[in-house]
């Protein structure tokens, strides 16, 4: 796996140590003052809709390949959420129920440790059937809109800056878009043209 | 033209259009009672998903569930289950 230039390597190592920032206060916060219900096995919120940018998808692309969890697999289960995924309204995602590809067979996330930072702010202090895709009552959720709107603004400047794309795409479509940016089979002045080419065939 | 599903605008090149056989044109009609639209317009993206036998049929169920919960209904989580079990056996194939 090739190193990105420097300037690219910069803004994911900035977006990661932000990203770790962000969420380790916000977590201080809500803990401090609700008893958090989710457990390991409960993947409700893991067949929500997710975007995220390429900058994420590398962080968790890596760290994939370096646990040895990029199999044959996982690359079908990233291509088939891809297939389906595409241009979907995510009104209609989130009914669909479509589980996250980093899904194991026993509900656990393969990328856990390296998590987009969507997933991290997911958090509830309610019943977990609440959080099920089909019956969604975010009552007993944390209220992430503006934590999440804040890093999102900070992300899409920092990649701005850095010459990187900060379109947001389904996870599955973006770690397969890490995976050839990361492999040298498209550039990082590329990702959007092969994101349209994607969409459109074309 | 509009996604029957999503209800995004979409280019007619990225859409399926559905016309009616006069055996389901009758069907839907005694379904609903009333008239059948001449014809059921999908985008792509929504043709995709409800093409595929798992999904299409959370997707149904999931839109139940969520429209009887909003209404209120004390058992919307069982009316969902219930369908989605229903969908699944109908779609005729086993479910991963």
């Amino acid at each position: 796996m090739r190193r990105l230039p420097l300037y690219a390597e910069r803004a994911i190592g900035e977006l990661q140590a932000a990203r770790g920032y962000t969420v380790t206060e916000f977590e201080k916060q809500f803990r401090a003052i609700n008893a958090v219900s989710c457990k390991p096995g409960c993947s409700n919120c893991c067949h929500y809709p997710l975007l995220i940018t390429v900058g994420e998808a590398i962080i968790l692309y890596r760290f994939l390949a370096q646990k040895g969890r990029l199999t044959g697999v996982m690359r079908k289960k990233l291509q088939d959420h891809a297939d389906l995924t595409s241009l979907l309204d995510p009104a209609v995602w989130m009914r669909s129920n479509i589980s996250c590809p980093l899904l194991d067979t026993s509900n656990k996330c393969q990328g856990y440790e390296a998590r987009p930072l969507a997933c991290r702010l997911l958090v509830s202090a309610d019943d977990p059937e609440a959080c099920h895709p089909h019956a969604f009552n975010p009552a007993g959720m944390a209220n992430t809109a503006d934590v999440f709107k804040a890093v999102v603004a900070f992300e899409t400047k920092l990649l701005g800056t850095h010459g990187m794309s900060s379109i947001r795409m389904p996870i599955g479509r973006a770690v397969l878009i890490a995976d050839r940016v990361l492999t040298g089979a498209i550039q990082l002045n590329g990702i959007e043209r092969a994101l349209y080419k994607e969409y459109t065939g074309a | 033209m509009k996604c029957g599903v999503c209800s995004r605008e979409w280019p007619k090149e990225h859409c399926r259009t559905i016309v009616l056989t006069a055996v389901e044109r009758a069907y839907v009609m005694a379904a609903t009672g009333g008239a059948a639209p001449d014809e059921y317009v999908y985008c792509n993206p929504c043709w995709k998903l409800l093409s595929n036998r798992q999904q299409g049929a959370q997707f149904i169920a999931g839109s139940f569930q969520a429209s009887f919960q909003a209404s209120g209904h004390p058992k919307a989580a069982q009316v969902g289950k219930k369908m989605l079990n229903f969908l699944i056996a109908k779609s005729g194939k086993p479910v991963s």
